[in-house]
């Protein structure tokens, strides 16, 4: 049960990264989209677990949980969509509910699981170790992105979730905020801190003192 | 939040400028990182099968008793971790209101329910289990289900009465699996709960 462990180490074959919806679309659509899986349309369902499903397993990853309760808890907030598509306030702002009713599913199985929980906001994020680079990643053929990953994977746990979460979804980060129960003023400011923090690490070599740090 | 991460910076000061360059570096980088993490960060096909499939799940025929209360969050992170104190769980729609008790004993799990206001209804236990596609038995009076379809997995049922004060008792079966109980009224409405992980 490490932090992060559910992160896949292979590459699938084709990104499908470009037909990401979280805020990448007309909120209009998504607005619709809910209406029509509301009435039946199972297409409809599809497209939004298509355009925020990756979103919802990023949260999950995010609560120190492993592939399979990642998976449980992916399933129950897909679940809860389900059960709430007709009575979705304001289905515009699905990315969010979706957001927050997996940070909910998270910490509902980690206490089910009757594990020692932190739930404090400065440190829910902070007791996994740091992902190792594993054998595949050698194979990552441009030093580059090796170096990347490998500072990355260095930095605080809670910079990393907020740095995926930012990866998957777009401005104004709703979703970001919801997940992680920030207020979404300061996602920004936050999401430029770590930057420049991974930026300072990449230049040193990845050996500033951040593990001592927090 | 920021105390954190200005914690993890070694000199504070440097934290401060927050210019223009800064900002056009930070973008690129964000650019760079999401071209190597993205493809990491994708969730593995089953999960986003099982997403699709919970489709099938629909409930057309009863009315939806959403989950207002779970004492596991509820109740705070101390009674939540303390084994001594029961999971109950409350479900509402409209006037009515359902509420659960997980009664752990040496014989097996059972759960113990209130409906509210009090009446004498039929309620049936639902368990089912995702990626369990062979069961496939389809749902009664459920028109979305279609028998068969991986993802729709029945893996138990248990029928009751409840008495004049609306109590039930429902045996619960091993191994956790999602349950929903479905409540159905002297004329033939139907009241069932959001599904949980007992």
């Amino acid at each position: 049960m490490i932090a992060h462990s559910c992160v896949t180490v292979v590459a699938p074959r084709h990104a499908r990264s470009d037909r990401r919806w979280a805020g990448r679309v007309d909120q209009s659509e998504v607005a619709d989209t809910v209406r029509r899986a509301a009435a039946g349309d199972r297409g409809a369902w599809d497209a939004i677990v298509e355009g925020f499903g990756a979103m919802v397993w990023a949260v999950a990853c995010g609560y120190r949980l492993g592939p399979v309760d990642a998976a449980e808890v992916s399933q129950t907030t897909w679940l809860r969509l389900l059960e709430h598509l007709d009575r979705i306030r304001e289905p515009e702002r699905l990315g969010g509910w979706l957001a927050t009713t997996a940070r909910h599913e998270s910490l509902r199985l980690l206490r089910l699981r009757g594990r020692e929980i932190v739930t404090d906001d400065e440190t829910r994020f902070d007791h996994g170790p740091s992902y190792e680079p594993t054998p595949e990643d050698l194979l990552v053929d441009r030093d580059r992105d090796l170096a990347l990953w490998e500072v990355f994977a260095r930095l605080p746990p809670r910079c990393r979730t907020l740095l995926e979460l930012v990866i998957i979804v777009a401005p104004p980060y709703a979703e970001v905020a919801a997940a992680l129960d920030m207020p979404i003023g300061s996602i920004g400011p936050t999401r430029a801190r770590c930057l420049k923090l991974l930026r300072r690490m990449l230049a040193t070599g990845g050996v500033t003192d951040v593990a001592e740090g927090r | 939040m920021d105390e954190e991460l200005n914690g993890a910076a070694p000199d504070p000061g440097e934290d401060a400028d927050d210019g223009p360059y800064d900002e056009a570096v930070n973008h690129e980088l964000l650019a760079e990182l999401a071209a190597v993490m993205r493809p990491r960060l994708e969730p593995p096909p089953q999960v986003l099968d099982a997403a699709r499939q919970s489709f099938t799940w629909r409930t057309v025929d009863a009315e939806l008793a959403t989950l207002t209360h779970d004492s596991l969050i509820d109740a705070g992170p101390v009674l939540a971790r303390s084994s001594a104190s029961p999971r109950i769980l409350t479900f509402e729609v409209a006037a009515v209101q359902i509420e659960m008790e997980v009664e752990a004993a040496t014989s097996g799990h059972r759960l113990l329910g209130q409906i509210t206001p009090p009446a004498e209804v039929d309620v049936a236990l639902r368990s089912r289990e995702v990626g369990s596609g062979e069961v496939g038995s389809g749902e009664v009076g459920s028109g979305e289900v279609r028998s068969g379809e991986a993802g729709d997995g029945e893996v138990g049922s248990a029928a009751a009465r409840s008495d004049p004060l609306g109590r039930f008792v429902l045996p619960l079966p091993d191994g956790r699996p999602l349950v929903s109980v479905r409540c159905t009224f002297a004329d033939g409405s139907a009241v069932e709960t959001a599904r949980v992980r007992l």
